[in-house]
C-alpha cells in the first residue's frame, strides 16, 4: 500500500477509536457500494454556545495521491454561506494550504475541529465569497439570522 | 556556588521574604497577591535566588519550604548553566541535606524530590548513581555522593534499614526521575541516558524492598493493634512503588532499545506489581491497564498468564459481578489483554484454544449487564473498543479473499463471534423506559447517544462481513418487536436497519419486504402510545430508505399518511417535511393519480401548529413534484393554480398584516413563507433531466403555453408576488434572497415552463436594486445566472433586457466610484461583465467610449486594490478577455481585440504592479492567469511588459543598480519563453515576486534607519 493509503487507513482506525462528539467522517461509497478511501464524507457540528449550535454541515474531503505531503481538499456540499468558503464550497483555511499551515502530522480530527472553529470565527483577512463576507461586514444581525436559518435547514440528528 | 561568596545585598531581609510567602497563603490578601507574586518572582530570578531558596527551605513553615524548593527549580531552569563543577556539587549536597532534614513525604518534600530529579537531568550534573547515593545518604544522615559510595554496604541492606518515610521519598524521587528523563527522549547526546540507565539495578532493589514491605503491612493480622495504621502504610508504599515502577517502564520503552538486557531489572518487579491487584491497592488496575494498552510487550508470556489467572480467580469474578468502578478498571485490563491476543491474530486464528474461547466469552459477558449505558453501565463503552477492533480486524482479513476464494476455517467462527456481539449491542442500545430516562441529566443522555452512534459504526462494519445474515437478524428482531408491541425494542431494530441502509442494494429488497409488507407505518400512524423516540427513528428510516421506496412506490400509501401525522409533531415536523418532499419528488410518477388526496392532506396539515415556513415550503415542494409529473400542461396548470391559492393566501396576509395590522414582523415572516414556498414549488416543477422532450406534445402545446397562452396568468402571479413583496420589504435581506431564488428556479430549465419567465421579469427586479439593497452581491450573482441561462438566446427580447442589465451594472459601478467603497459589490459587477464577455461580448460594442472606459478603468482599479476578492475577480475577467481576443473560433474575437488594444498597456501595468511585490502570496496565482493569457494572445505583450516594468515605482527606485537591467531582461525573457508551460511560468513569476518582496523589506528597513540617521540600500 502507498504511503497515502496507509496513512488513511490509520486515520480511519484512529477516528473510530476516538472522535469528537457530533462529528462524523468516513470513506464514501460509489453507486455500486464500493468504498473509496481517498474520498471521505464528513460532518462538522456547530460549536456549542455559538449561533451555529444545533447544525451539522456536510463536507467532502478529497485526499490527493501525495497526501500527507499535500493537504486534502475540503469542500462543503452543498456550498456553505460563510465568508471563508469559496462559492464552490471549498474551505479556505490556513492549515489546509500547502504553502501556509499544512503539516503532514495534522490529522483529520484536527482538520475538522479547525473547520468547526472557523464556522463561528471567520477570518476577515482571507475572504473567499463576496456574498457572505459582505453581509458579515455590513449587517451582523442579518448575518446571524441567515446562519440560524442554515442551522435550521441542516439540523444535527 | 558563585552566589554564596557574594555579600548579601537584598532589598529585603529573609524574614520579610518569608513573610511575603506566608501572606500569599493567608486569607484577606486577595488584592495584593498579584503584587506579591511579582515581587517574589523578581527575587527568585535574582542572582541571590539560590540563597533565598536555601534560606526558605530551612523554615519550619511547610508553605515557605515549598516555595524554597520551587525557587531552586526556577534557578535550575534559568541559571544552572552558569554554575561551576564545584558549585554544582555543593548545590547537590545542599539539596540532599534539606531532604534528609525533612523526610516526611509532605508537599514541600515532594517538590524537593522533583527539584532533585530536575537537577539530575541538567547538563551541569555529573551525579550518576543517584538512587544509591540518596539511600546511603538517608542511612548515614549526611550527603554521600558518587565517589564515596564504594565503601557503603549493599543496596539491599541499606534499603531494608530505611524508615517507611525514607522509602517513600526514594520512590517519589525515582518516579520524578523517570518522568523528567522521559522528557529528554529527543536528546542526541546519550551520556545523560547512560547515567540514567546506570540506576536501574538500584531501582530493582528499591522496588523489591518496597513492594515486599508494603505487602507485609497489607497482610497484617486483624488482631494487630496497629492494624489500620499498618494497612495505611502498606497502601501508601505500594501505590508509590507502582507509580515509580510505571514511570520506569515507560522510560525503558523509549530508552532501553540499545540495552534490552537491562529490562530484566524492571521485569523482575512485575509479579509483585500484579500482586497489588489482589490486595486492592488504589489505582493498581489503572496502572496495569496503562502498561497493557501502551507497552504490551513489557509483560512476558508467563506474566500475562499470571494476570489472566488473577482475572479469572475469585477476586476477578467478584469484581465482575459487582458492576462498580473496579469493574470498569478490570474491564480495561481485559480489553487490553484481549487486544494483545487480537493483535497477534491467535485470538481468531486459533478459535479452538480453550484460553481464547474463555477470553472471548468474558468479553461477550461484559456486554450483558442489564443496566443502561449512560447511568450505571460504564463497562459496555469500554468493551465496545475491543469489539470495534475485533470487527475491523476480521473485516480486513475478510477482504483479503474474493467471493469465490475458499476461506480459512476460523473465519466462520470469527463471524459467529461478530454476530453474537452485534446481538448483544442491539440489546444495549434499546432506550430504557421513559420512567428511567426522565431523570437522566444531559451527560447521561450524551453518553448514551454517543454509545449508540459508536454501535451504529460497528454495525456498518460488521455488515461488510455478515451481510444478509445480519440483515435478517435485524428484520426478525424488528418484526418480533412490532408483533409484541415492544415499541422501544422496535426503535432499536429500526435504528440498526437505518445504520446499514446505505450499504443495501436492490438485491436486499426481498428481505426488506418481509418487514415493509407488514403494516408498520400504519400501526405507527394509528397507535397513539408509541413513544416519540420510535416515531423519530421511523421518520429517519423513511429518509434512509428513500431509494427502496422509490423502487416500491406501492408502499407509499402507508408511508405518506404516517409522515403527515408526524408533520403535526413539533419534534418530528422538520424531518418529516424533508422526507415528504424527497419521497414525493423521487416517486412523483407513481403518485400522479393521488393528487387530489395530496391537496386534502395539505389542507389538513395547514390546521397544525407546525405549519410554518420550512414545513409548508417542503410539503408544497413535494406536491408540486407530483403536479410536474402530470401528463399535460393543462393538468399541470390546474395543479399549479391550486398550489398558488395557498401561496397567494399567505402573500395577501403578509400585505394585510403589514399595512393594516401594522405587524411588520409577522408580515415579513409571511412574505418570506410565500417566497420560499414559491421557490420550492419552482424547484419541484423543473423538468427532470431524464425526461425526454417530446416534440409531438410541443406541437399540441406550443412553447408559448406559459408565456403567452393559458399559463401566462401563472407567470404573472409569480412576477407580481416577487415584485410586490420585495417592494414592501426592500430592506429585508431574507426577502431579497428568497425573491432571487424564485427567479433562479426557472434559470436551470431548458424547456418552457411556468417558472421560465420572460427576461424582463428578472431585469425589472434587478434594476430596482441599488447600493442600499441588502444581499446585493446575491442579486448580482442572480444576474450572472440569468446571463448564463440565456447564453444561446439570440432574440431581440433578450438583447433589450441584456442592455438594460448592463446599464444598471454600469450605474452601480459609477455610484461605487472605487472598488474600495464596497469590495464585494464590486466583485458582483465585475462578474456580470465577465459573464457578458463569455456569452455575448458584442453587447459592449453599442456602448460609448466613455462608458466603456469607465467600466474597464474600474476593473483595473480592482486589480490594483489591496482587497483580495475584487482583485481576483478582475484578474479572472482579464484572463477571459485575453482569451477571447486570441480565440479564432469566437465570433466575438474582434470585440476582445478592441478591448485589449485600448486597455492592454494599462492592464499590463496593473498586473506587473502586483508582481512587483504588491500582491499577497495566495493571490499571486490569480494574477498569473491573465498575465500568461496576455502573452499568449497579444502580439504587443513583450513591449507592454517591458514598458510597464520600467514604470513600476519599485523598479524605478533600483534602476541605478547595475544588476537591475539584466535581471529585468532575464525576467521578461523567461515570461515569454515559459508562457506555454504553466508550472514554469508560475515559478518564474514567483521568483521575481519574491525578489521584489525582499527589496520592499530592505527599503522599509532602510527608511526606518534613515529616520535614525544611517542606512544603505541594495538593489536586486
Amino acid at each position: 500500500m502507498s504511503l497515502c493509503m496507509n496513512r488513511l487507513s490509520e486515520e480511519r482506525k484512529q477516528w473510530r477509536r476516538d472522535h469528537p462528539f457530533g462529528f462524523f467522517a468516513k470513506p464514501m461509497r460509489n453507486t455500486q457500494g464500493v468504498m473509496d478511501i481517498k474520498k471521505w464524507e464528513c460532518g462538522v457540528p456547530g460549536k456549542e454556545k455559538t449561533m451555529w449550535e444545533g447544525g451539522l454541515f456536510k463536507l467532502e474531503v478529497a485526499f490527493p495521491d501525495e497526501y500527507p505531503t499535500k493537504p486534502p481538499k475540503c469542500k462543503f456540499v452543498p456550498p456553505l454561506f460563510h465568508p471563508n468558503v469559496y462559492p464552490s464550497g471549498t474551505v479556505c483555511l490556513s492549515i489546509l494550504n500547502e504553502e501556509e499551515g499544512w503539516k503532514p502530522a495534522i490529522t483529520i480530527k484536527e482538520i475538522l475541529l479547525g473547520i468547526q472553529s472557523l464556522l463561528d470565527e471567520p477570518n476577515p483577512e482571507s475572504p473567499a465569497q463576496a456574498d457572505a463576507f459582505n453581509l458579515f461586514k455590513k449587517d451582523k444581525a442579518a448575518y446571524e439570522k441567515k446562519i440560524r436559518g442554515l442551522v435550521k435547514d441542516n439540523p444535527a440528528p | 556556588m558563585a552566589a554564596v561568596q557574594q555579600p548579601q545585598t537584598f532589598p529585603l531581609s529573609y524574614q520579610e521574604i518569608e513573610g511575603l510567602v506566608k501572606s500569599m497563603y493567608e486569607p484577606g490578601h486577595g488584592k495584593k497577591i498579584a503584587e506579591t507574586e511579582a515581587t517574589l518572582s523578581v527575587l527568585q530570578r535574582s542572582p541571590q535566588g539560590w540563597d533565598i531558596a536555601d534560606a526558605l527551605l530551612n523554615s519550619h513553615d511547610e508553605n515557605v519550604r515549598f516555595f524554597g524548593a520551587l525557587t531552586f527549580t526556577v534557578k535550575l531552569n534559568t541559571d544552572s548553566a552558569g554554575l561551576s563543577e564545584d558549585d554544582s556539587q555543593q548545590l547537590l549536597s545542599k539539596l540532599i541535606r534539606h531532604l534528609l532534614a525533612n523526610p516526611t513525604l509532605s508537599l514541600s518534600t515532594r517538590k524537593l524530590c522533583s527539584t532533585l530529579a530536575q537537577y539530575f537531568c541538567k547538563p551541569i550534573s555529573s551525579w550518576t548513581r543517584c538512587i544509591r547515593s540518596l539511600a546511603v545518604s538517608f542511612s548515614r544522615q549526611e550527603p554521600v555522593l558518587d565517589d564515596s559510595l564504594s565503601e557503603a554496604s549493599s543496596m539491599w541492606d541499606t534499603l531494608s534499614l530505611l524508615t517507611n518515610e525514607q522509602l517513600l521519598c526514594l520512590l517519589e524521587y525515582g518516579m520524578n526521575l523517570a518522568d523528567e528523563a522521559k522528557k529528554l527522549t529527543q536528546a542526541t547526546d546519550r551520556t545523560f541516558h547512560e547515567r540514567m540507565i546506570a540506576n536501574v539495578e538500584s531501582i530493582e532493589a528499591l522496588l523489591q524492598v518496597s513492594f515486599v514491605r508494603g505487602f507485609k503491612f497489607l497482610s497484617a493480622s486483624v488482631d494487630d493493634p496497629r492494624y489500620d495504621q499498618l494497612l495505611q502504610h502498606g497502601e501508601k508504599i505500594c501505590v508509590a512503588s507502582l507509580k515509580c515502577f510505571i514511570g520506569w517502564i515507560f522510560y525503558a520503552q523509549s530508552e532501553f532499545k540499545e540495552v534490552p538486557e537491562k529490562l530484566q531489572f524492571l521485569r523482575s518487579a512485575t509479579e509483585l506489581a500484579l500482586n497489588c491487584l489482589e490486595y486492592h491497592v488504589d489505582d493498581a488496575m489503572e496502572l496495569v491497564a496503562e502498561v497493557l494498552e501502551n507497552y504490551p510487550k513489557f509483560f512476558e508470556a508467563k506474566q500475562q498468564r499470571m494476570l489472566w489467572s488473577a482475572i479469572t480467580s475469585a477476586w476477578g469474578m467478584d469484581i465482575l459481578k459487582n458492576l462498580d468502578a473496579e469493574t470498569v478498571s478490570l474491564a480495561r485490563i481485559i480489553v487490553a489483554y484481549g487486544q494483545i491476543l487480537l493483535n497477534s491474530r491467535v485470538l481468531y486464528q486459533e478459535p479452538d484454544d480453550i484460553h481464547h474461547q474463555q477470553v472471548l466469552s468474558i468479553l461477550h459477558e461484559l456486554l450483558k449487564y442489564p443496566n443502561p449505558v449512560g447511568v450505571e453501565d460504564d463497562v459496555a463503552p469500554v468493551v465496545l473498543d475491543f469489539w470495534n477492533s475485533y470487527i475491523s480486524t476480521i473485516a480486513e482479513e475478510f477482504f483479503q479473499y474474493t467471493e469465490e476464494d475458499a476461506k480459512p476455517a476460523w473465519m466462520e467462527k470469527a463471524k459467529s463471534n461478530i454476530f453474537l456481539s452485534i446481538s448483544e449491542f442491539l440489546q444495549k442500545i434499546i432506550f430504557p423506559l421513559p420512567v428511567v430516562t426522565k431523570d437522566w441529566d444531559s451527560d447521561s443522555k450524551k453518553t448514551f447517544k454517543v454509545f449508540r452512534v459508536d454501535v451504529r459504526d460497528i454495525i456498518q462494519e460488521a455488515y461488510e462481513v455478515l451481510h444478509d445474515a445480519m440483515l435478517d437478524q435485524f428484520i426478525d428482531f424488528t418484526l418480533r418487536a412490532l408483533e409484541g408491541g415492544n415499541w422501544l425494542e422496535l426503535e432499536a431494530g429500526l435504528f440498526c436497519l437505518n445504520s446499514i441502509s446505505e450499504a443495501l442494494q436492490e438485491n436486499s429488497d426481498v428481505r426488506l419486504r418481509r418487514l415493509f409488507d407488514q403494516p408498520l407505518f400504519t400501526i405507527m400512524t394509528e397507535n397513539a402510545n408509541i413513544p416519540a423516540a420510535t416515531r423519530r427513528t421511523a421518520v429517519e428510516m423513511i429518509a434512509d430508505f428513500n431509494s427502496f421506496f422509490l423502487r416500491h412506490p406501492e408502499l407509499l400509501p402507508q408511508v405518506l399518511p404516517f409522515l403527515l401525522r408526524a408533520l403535526g409533531q413539533p419534534s418530528l415536523a422538520h424531518s418529516a417535511a424533508k422526507s415528504f418532499a424527497s419521497l414525493c419528488s423521487e416517486c412523483r410518477n407513481s403518485l400522479t393519480g393521488e393528487l387530489t388526496s395530496f391537496f386534502q392532506m395539505y389542507e389538513q396539515f395547514l390546521s397544525y401548529q407546525t405549519a410554518e415556513e420550512f414545513t409548508k415550503s417542503r410539503v408544497l415542494e413535494g406536491i408540486a413534484a407530483i403536479v410536474q409529473a402530470q401528463d399535460s400542461d393543462d393538468k399541470r396548470h390546474s395543479g399549479i393554480q391550486q398550489l398558488f391559492q395557498y401561496v397567494s393566501h399567505d402573500a395577501m396576509q403578509a400585505i394585510n398584516v403589514t399595512k393594516e395590522g401594522n405587524d411588520l414582523e409577522q408580515g415579513q415572516a409571511l412574505a418570506l413563507t410565500t417566497l420560499k414556498c414559491l421557490a420550492c414549488i419552482g424547484k419541484a416543477l423543473q423538468a427532470s433531466d431524464e425526461e425526454v422532450i417530446d416534440l409531438e406534445s410541443d406541437h399540441i402545446n406550443p412553447p408559448q403555453y406559459w408565456t403567452h397562452g393559458p399559463g401566462k396568468e401563472i407567470q404573472n402571479q409569480i412576477i407580481n408576488i416577487v415584485n410586490y413583496l420585495s417592494q414592501i420589504f426592500p430592506a429585508n435581506s431574507e426577502v431579497i434572497e428568497a425573491a432571487c431564488n424564485v427567479l433562479r428556479a426557472g434559470f436551470k430549465e431548458t424547456v418552457p415552463g411556468p417558472f421560465v419567465l420572460p427576461p424582463s421579469a428578472t431585469i425589472d427586479f434587478v434594476s430596482k436594486t441599488n447600493m442600499q439593497t441588502p444581499r446585493l452581491p446575491y442579486v448580482l450573482d442572480t444576474a450572472c445566472c440569468f446571463i448564463s441561462s440565456h447564453k444561446l438566446d439570440k432574440t431581440d427580447e433578450y438583447e433589450v433586457q441584456a442592455q438594460r442589465l448592463l446599464h444598471h451594472i454600469l450605474a452601480i459601478m459609477q455610484e461605487l466610484q472605487h472598488p474600495r467603497n464596497d469590495p464585494e459589490v464590486s466583485v458582483g459587477c465585475i462578474e456580470v461583465i465577465q459573464k457578458f464577455i463569455n456569452t455575448n461580448a458584442s453587447i459592449l460594442t453599442s456602448q460609448t467610449a466613455d462608458v466603456l472606459k469607465g467600466m474597464f478603468d474600474f476593473s483595473i482599479e480592482c486589480l490594483k486594490s489591496p482587497e483580495v476578492l475584487p482583485k481576483r475577480a478582475a484578474a479572472q475577467l482579464w484572463k477571459d478577455i485575453f482569451e477571447l481576443s486570441g480565440n479564432v473560433k469566437s465570433g466575438d474575437r474582434a470585440t476582445g481585440q478592441d478591448i485589449v488594444e485600448h486597455f492592454g498597456p494599462a492592464v499590463t501595468w496593473a498586473l506587473l504592479w502586483n508582481v512587483c511585490g504588491e500582491v499577497d502570496g495566495t493571490s499571486l496565482e490569480h494574477i498569473n492567469l491573465p498575465l500568461r493569457k496576455m502573452i499568449l494572445s497579444d502580439k504587443n505583450a513583450r513591449l507592454n511588459i517591458t514598458n510597464a516594468l520600467a514604470e513600476q515605482p519599485l523598479i524605478m527606485k533600483v534602476k541605478e543598480d547595475p544588476a537591475t537591467e539584466g535581471i529585468l531582461r532575464k525576467f521578461v525573457e523567461s515570461l515569454m519563453r515559459n508562457a506555454r508551460n504553466s508550472t514554469a511560468f508560475k515559478e518564474t513569476v514567483k521568483e521575481f515576486w519574491t525578489r521584489c518582496k525582499q527589496i520592499q523589506i530592505q527599503f522599509a528597513a532602510a527608511h526606518m534607519m534613515q529616520r535614525g540617521g544611517a542606512g544603505q540600500m541594495h538593489g536586486f
